[in-house]
This record gives structure tokens, C-alpha cells and sequence, in this order.
């Protein structure tokens, strides 16, 4: 009498098919290359099963700071001081039920400083409902952007911010394979870069002697460079140069500002104006007027944008980026940025509906923004 | 090597004497490089053997596309009568694959191609998994690109490390001891 099989043993007596904790481990480096450069997402990699575990490292190699050396020359080869590259990240950090807008610094592992959004200053009094720590494995902390900037600081060690040797201190890195370097506007507008290999001494780069540069972006792997006028071209690793778009009739405003569009494809420009108002006062006050436009590849020339939709734009100083707002929340459709004219107060203005903005949003003070 | 016309050979055995002189290593760089121009009408069939007893006879021009079957073209010992065996692959998985190299080796516009690898991914996790370790161990460098993407793409998409293990039905086996660690490895303190 033979017993019959029943189902149970027989799953048993199968073998234990191969999952995807078992993919060989350099079959999961080339995936986690894949993926971006984030260490929020190989921490989240990490944090999958023991497997994966072992074989992803805690930092990404592809780290971009440390492809430089820790100390980068002055603009002047006579001063003793140096300029020391620093990144930031803009993260978007979203709980159950609550999203905060924050820049942070890492100084040490797992320690982060936070920012102001737009300029570089550290925020001493977090808002009382904003977490001392968090667990990115609820919190799940999305990179909106990274940004570089150079600080200055003497021999002594001592570092001090230099404003005057910089038109900003923001500081593109481009770098394609083992190539890399450092680009920055010095404060006479001109641009300078460093490159992998050299790093003794800045270069200008640029042939126009009246040619005034105001905004660098990083854009992949290459440079997007808009001088006073609105003309822009991008430069990538090997400084070839190529036009992206003639300057503005009338070369536009007082500043300009590169921006990613969400999502990294289209690049926006914003150019701001400053208005003086002369009032009865003793003070004459300043308006600011933002106009944004889009950029248009095909004909090379800046195309007008009247109305942002449900995309939040932020300007500063070594960081500007967007960001999608959910649809209905007031800051949808908005420029933010900091006046430093009228108090540094970070403010968040509207388009008037014929694509200019500046139209005050209430409430915009804040040097956050949740949501 | 001599190029022997039939004109001039006097038998079949003679002219597949000299065909097995040339299919040797020199000659398999000619090989694939003849199999490159798609022009030359020369359709060699190509026998693989799967690892669960299924026979395929394909073009070379198709099977070339596997650096491990190219090799394994130019090494005489790893013939055998029935063709060349793949330890490591089913019959499902490879016909998978022949689609395509099939595809890959047509005449086809980048754009197109493009669009085509798009559907040709869109298959349940485990095929994708299945295909991964395929084209790994039959080194095609196009297809094992576009499967490691489309895993690092889901894999973005996830929003946390719970949501991956639920798309890839893997299991949490941390013992206690590490997930404190992860803990701490998972924590931002502000400043």
C-alpha cells in the first residue's frame, strides 16, 4: 500500500527557487551604478535584506567632492588664503502626513546641518514641529537638488565667507568618467575654471573682454552659463562650447538665475528686476519683478513662460531649483526667494497673470516651506 | 588562409578539409566579421542546447550577438553533435532571448529600437530576473544594459526599503542585532 504524496511534501521537496536576494553581487553593482548618485538610495538598498547588505557600500564612489582636492587655490596666486569646496542638499521629506522643504550639510555622517533654502546661512531655531531626528526608513527623504559652493578661508584654518572675491560662491562640478572639474564666476564676471590634473592656478575661460557673467548651472554632466544679457551657452567637460540661446531683447533685467525645470529636462531662466519706489519717506523702498522664461533648444532663444502651474520655483544664491507642489496649495505657481533689500526675509511672489511676477503671496515669510 | 572555389576543389571532403583549417581562432574574427555585414548571404545555423533538453538552430548572425556563443563558435572542442550546450539556461529563457537578438540584428532605426526594447521589458519580475542572469552568463552586453536599467528604474520607484522587498518578493531577514544597526545607519539628526 503505497502512500499517496500529499501536496504539502511535495513543496517540500521542491527546490528553493533562486530570488532576487540571491542575484550575484556584480549583477547588483551594475544595478545599484544604475541608480542615482543619492546616498539617501543606497542607504534605502542597504536596508532590503542581508544580502544587499553586504555587497553595496554605505557612501556612493561616485562622490563628486572627492574627485578634488581638499584645498583649491584663490583666485590670486599672492593670497595665503584658500577656497574649500562644500556641497549641500536640497531634500524633500516626506512623512505620512506632513513635507518639509529643507538644505542640509552633512558635517559628519548621519548629522546634518540645515540651511536657509536660499543662501548659505545656518537656521539656528528649527520651528518647534520640525523632528530633531528622523528615521529614513519612515521619513523617506527625496534629493531635489545638490549644490556646490567654495568658502574661503586663510591659512590660519579660519573660515570666513569672501563675498567680495566671488559674484556668488556657487560652484559647478562637471565631470564625465575620470574627467573632472570645477567651474565659478569671479566677481569681475568673468569665468574661471580648474580642471582634473591641474589644479595649481585658475583659468579664464570666455574671449569677450565686456562679457559679464551672472549664473552657472550644472546640467548632467555639462555647464549651462548665462551672462547679463540673457545670451547662454553650456560648456561640458572638455570646455567645447556650443549656444543655447541668444541673450534678451534689451538684455532683460538686473540678475539672472538658471533653473531645472522638474524632472531635469527643460532649463528656465528668471530674471529679476529691482524697482526703485521713491516714497515720502526718508526710505525709498524696492520692488522685485521676476520674469521666467523657458528655453527653446530648436530656435536658441528664450521663450516666454506666463504662468508656472503647479510648480513652485525657488531662487538663491548658490541653488536654485523647482519643485512640483500638489495641486490647490497657494505656493503652487509661485517664485520664491530672499530680499535682501527689505529686511532678508524670504518671500514668494505670483505672476500678475501676464507673466511677470510680482504679486506678493501672503504668508511667505517663512525661511521653510512645508506643506 | 586560401579561398578555395569549387571550381578548383575536387571534392566535398577537400573543401570541408580547409573549411575546418579556417575555423580555427584566426579565422573566427573573419567569422564574425562576416557575420557583421549583413550583406554576405553566408547564414551559417547555429545548434544550442538547452540546459532542459531543447534543441534551437538559429543564424550566426543572431547567435554572434553572445560573446560566450561566439567563443564557444571558435573553440572546436565545445561542439558536440547536437550543437553547443548552455548549462545555465531554459528553453523559455532563450527563446526570450533569441527575440532579442532577432530584433537587434534587423534593420531597425535607434528610435525604433528604442521603442521596441521599451515592450520587450515590460514582462512579469521573475522573467526579468531570469533574462539578467542570462544575458550575464551569455555576455550580450545590449540586453544585460537594458535589464539591469529596468530593475534600477523599478527599483527607483520605490519610495522605501519595505516597498522593495514587496516588488521583489524578497524577505527581511535581518536579525535584531542588525536591524538596530540599520537603525542607526537610517537616522539623521538635525543641527
Amino acid at each position: 500500500h503505497i502512500p499517496l504524496l500529499s501536496s504539502s511534501s511535495m513543496k517540500t521537496s521542491l527546490l528553493l527557487l533562486p530570488g532576487w536576494s540571491d542575484l550575484p553581487l556584480d549583477l547588483l553593482e551594475l544595478i545599484s551604478d544604475r541608480l542615482s548618485s543619492d546616498t539617501v538610495d543606497l542607504l534605502c538598498l542597504r536596508s532590503v535584506c542581508a544580502t544587499w547588505r553586504l555587497s553595496i557600500p554605505p557612501s556612493h564612489n561616485k562622490n563628486l567632492l572627492s574627485k578634488f582636492p581638499k584645498h583649491l587655490p584663490f583666485w590670486s596666486s599672492s593670497s595665503s588664503g584658500v577656497f574649500i569646496l562644500k556641497e549641500s542638499s536640497v531634500y524633500k521629506l516626506e512623512a505620512p502626513k506632513k513635507s518639509w522643504l529643507v538644505k542640509l550639510q552633512e558635517t559628519s555622517p548621519g548629522k546634518m546641518r540645515v540651511l536657509d533654502l536660499f543662501s548659505n546661512d545656518k537656521i539656528s531655531f528649527l520651528p518647534d514641529n520640525f523632528p530633531e531626528k528622523i528615521d529614513l526608513q519612515e521619513f523617506h527623504a527625496r534629493l531635489v537638488r545638490r549644490a556646490y559652493r567654495m568658502e574661503y578661508a586663510n591659512n590660519g584654518g579660519a573660515e570666513t565667507s569672501c563675498f567680495w572675491s566671488l559674484r556668488s560662491d556657487k560652484v559647478v562640478i562637471l565631470s564625465s568618467g575620470e574627467d573632472s572639474a570645477v567651474m565659478a564666476i569671479h566677481s569681475g564676471g568673468k569665468l574661471g575654471f580648474l580642471k582634473s590634473g591641474n589644479y595649481e592656478r585658475w583659468r579664464v575661460l570666455g574671449d569677450s573682454w565686456n562679457v559679464m557673467y551672472d549664473d552657472i548651472m550644472a546640467h548632467g554632466e555639462n555647464c549651462i552659463v548665462v551672462d547679463d544679457k540673457g545670451k547662454t551657452v553650456i560648456y561640458d567637460v572638455d570646455f567645447e562650447v556650443s549656444d543655447l540661446a541668444e541673450g534678451l531683447a534689451g538684455g532683460g533685467g538686473h540678475k539672472k538665475h538658471l533653473l531645472e525645470y522638474s524632472g531635469g529636462g527643460e532649463v528656465l531662466l528668471v530674471d529679476k528686476y529691482v524697482k526703485h519706489v521713491w516714497c515720502k519717506s526718508a526710505f525709498s523702498k524696492s520692488a522685485v519683478e521676476f520674469r521666467v522664461y523657458k528655453l527653446n533648444r530648436e530656435e536658441k532663444r528664450w521663450e516666454e513662460v506666463r504662468e508656472l502651474g503647479d510648480v513652485a520655483l525657488f531662487v538663491g544664491d548658490d541653488c536654485s531649483f523647482s519643485v512640483r507642489i500638489p495641486a490647490g496649495d497657494l505656493a503652487g505657481g509661485c517664485i520664491f526667494y530672499r530680499d535682501y533689500r527689505n529686511g532678508g526675509r524670504s518671500k514668494g511672489i505670483c505672476s500678475n497673470g501676464e507673466g511677470v511676477f510680482n504679486v506678493e503671496l501672503p504668508d511667505a515669510g517663512k525661511s521653510w516651506v512645508s506643506y | 588562409f586560401h579561398f578555395l572555389s569549387r571550381s578548383q576543389s575536387n571534392s566535398l571532403t577537400t573543401t570541408r578539409v580547409l573549411y575546418k583549417e579556417i575555423h580555427n581562432s584566426t579565422a573566427h574574427y573573419f567569422f564574425r566579421r562576416i557575420s557583421s555585414l549583413k550583406l554576405t548571404k553566408m547564414s551559417k545555423k547555429i545548434v544550442l542546447k538547452t540546459s532542459d533538453g531543447e534543441s534551437f538552430e538559429i543564424d550566426d548572425s543572431i547567435a554572434l550577438q553572445s560573446e560566450t556563443i561566439a567563443h564557444l563558435i571558435g573553440d572546436d572542442s565545445a561542439s558536440t553533435s547536437n550543437g553547443f550546450p548552455l548549462a545555465n539556461v531554459t528553453s523559455n529563457v532563450l527563446s526570450t532571448v533569441i527575440e532579442y537578438c532577432k530584433k537587434h540584428a534587423s534593420v531597425a532605426s535607434e528610435e525604433e529600437l528604442k521603442k521596441w526594447d521599451a515592450e520587450f521589458v515590460k514582462v512579469d519580475d521573475s522573467t526579468i530576473f531570469d533574462l539578467i542572469l542570462a544575458a550575464n552568463y551569455l555576455n550580450i552586453s545590449g540586453l544585460l544594459d537594458l535589464t539591469c536599467q529596468t530593475v534600477a528604474d523599478k527599483i527607483a520607484a520605490c519610495k522605501d526599503a519595505d516597498e522593495i522587498r514587496a516588488t521583489f518578493d524578497i524577505e527581511n531577514d535581518f536579525t535584531p542585532e542588525e536591524e538596530e544597526e540599520l537603525r542607526r545607519e537610517n537616522q539623521w539628526s538635525f543641527q
